[in-house]
């Protein structure tokens, strides 16, 4: 696929500086060993140049490869940093020959997956990619156990005791804000609604979360017993129609 | 126990389990020789090599699998639709832990030419393809990454030597 081509310059097709770069080497036919410096700096700034006043988000990842080119640039034009700049140079070409080879071993594990993902074991356990499932405790025992750690640890700061004053929210605020996080987003962690907020606003949002799945806008899933919640949006979501489902509470 | 016997239980044994059997799990269950199980083992793979069920080599393991050939049909029939898939920034994080483990996250992302992959190895870490194997020995005690059986299952491959190296790949070291 040539991502350059298309009007919707994405860096979602980039994994990063070094795929952008390699695959405009590709697109210009270069080899990585006869690359003008000067020629791929223009080239890959102008991406980036054409994606900002897109207003895309760029990564910093990105400006940290433009401002190398540059720099390599500058100092190719002055005599005295020939040297600095052939060694800028090679540890580029060196970066990008390991990078390439990278990406063809990602493809050789593509290809296997691909195979393998034709098969179907006894059973029909889901696979990782379709369930929300708990991590089974294999291999991984130690992370898991540390993650739900630092996981309890973050909920007793979530829920540490405060005065606790008059309701300072109304179902319909907390319903509104429920909705906001779930416009972009399908799948939402419970603690990313309520980070940062205090008690009264988690109670509230708890049982705004237990009535919108009890109207099918949203649905939970737990792993095991008081491990996170994990909401994902239901048939019944809709961002257009919130204000109807809102009005419904006081 | 005869041939004939021992051939019913393995491959009762492996028909009944949802995960790899590995040669040493049912030779000292069944407390036979290695030699005759690898060779009851052979048989069957031969035997299942046309049927719509292949008895496959992976993960270090004998595991039967449905046959590729007939994907659609099983897939459609227990309606299933995607499976595993990856990002194109996860796939080469694989294939960088893969191919050169144990390696570190600031390796990973020194070669993938970015600030940070942290992200994508909490996700893998918490699909269990890959775990954490010590720490390095430099300042800062990094974890060491390395790929689990796990990820030799949902790659299909039955040890990490079924890799093809860069110069099979056609690639110059």
């Amino acid at each position: 696929m040539d991502n350059f081509n298309s009007i919707e310059i994405e860096l979602d097709n980039f994994t990063g500086p070094l795929d952008l770069l390699l695959q405009l080497l590709k697109k210009h036919k270069l080899e990585i060993s006869d690359v003008s410096i000067s020629e791929i700096t223009e080239k890959y700034s102008e991406i980036l140049k054409k994606m900002q006043e897109r207003k895309l988000e760029v990564a910093g990842d990105y400006f940290v490869m433009a401002s190398t080119l540059m720099l390599m640039k500058a100092k190719s034009l002055i005599p005295r940093e020939k040297e600095a700049f052939e060694e800028m140079k090679e540890e580029l070409l060196f970066k990008l020959e390991e990078y390439e080879k990278i990406t063809r071993q990602a493809e050789v594990l593509s290809v296997f997956l691909d195979k393998r993902n034709r098969m179907w074991r006894r059973g029909f356990k889901e696979d990782f990619a379709l369930k929300d499932k708990g991590v089974f405790v294999q291999e991984n025992g130690g992370y898991v156990l540390g993650n739900l750690y630092s996981l309890l640890i973050k909920r007793l700061k979530a829920i540490e005791p405060e005065i606790v004053k008059r309701a300072r929210y109304t179902m319909k605020q907390v319903v509104s804000h429920i909705y906001e996080v779930f416009k972009d987003k399908k799948k939402v962690r419970f603690y990313e609604i309520v980070k940062g907020r205090d008690k009264s606003f988690i109670v509230f949002s708890f049982s705004s979360v237990l009535e919108l799945i009890k109207e099918s806008v949203l649905k939970g899933v737990q792993t095991s017993t008081f491990s996170e919640i994990i909401l994902i949006k239901s048939r019944n979501y809709s961002y257009k129609n919130r204000d109807k489902v809102i009005s419904r509470y006081e | 126990m005869n041939k004939n016997g021992l051939k019913k239980i393995i491959e009762a044994i492996l028909f009944s389990a949802d995960s790899p059997v590995t040669i040493k799990e049912i030779v000292s269950f069944l407390n036979v020789e290695k030699d005759s199980v690898e060779q009851v083992l052979t048989q069957l793979k031969e035997e299942y090599s046309n049927r719509g069920v292949h008895l496959v080599a992976i993960a270090g393991g004998y595991q039967f699998l449905t046959s590729p050939d007939v994907y659609n049909y099983v897939a459609s029939f227990h309606k299933r639709g995607t499976r595993n898939s990856f990002s194109k920034a996860a796939l080469e994080t694989l294939a960088i832990i893969a191919y050169r483990q144990p390696v570190t996250a600031q390796e990973i992302a020194a070669l993938r030419g970015v600030q940070s992959v942290s992200q994508i190895l909490r996700n893998l870490l918490e699909k269990n393809l890959i775990k954490i194997a010590g720490r390095k020995d430099v300042v800062g005690r990094p974890a060491l990454y390395k790929t689990t059986k796990t990820f030799l299952e949902t790659f299909g491959l039955n040890s990490l030597e079924d890799l093809p190296s860069l110069e099979e790949l056609g690639v110059e070291e």
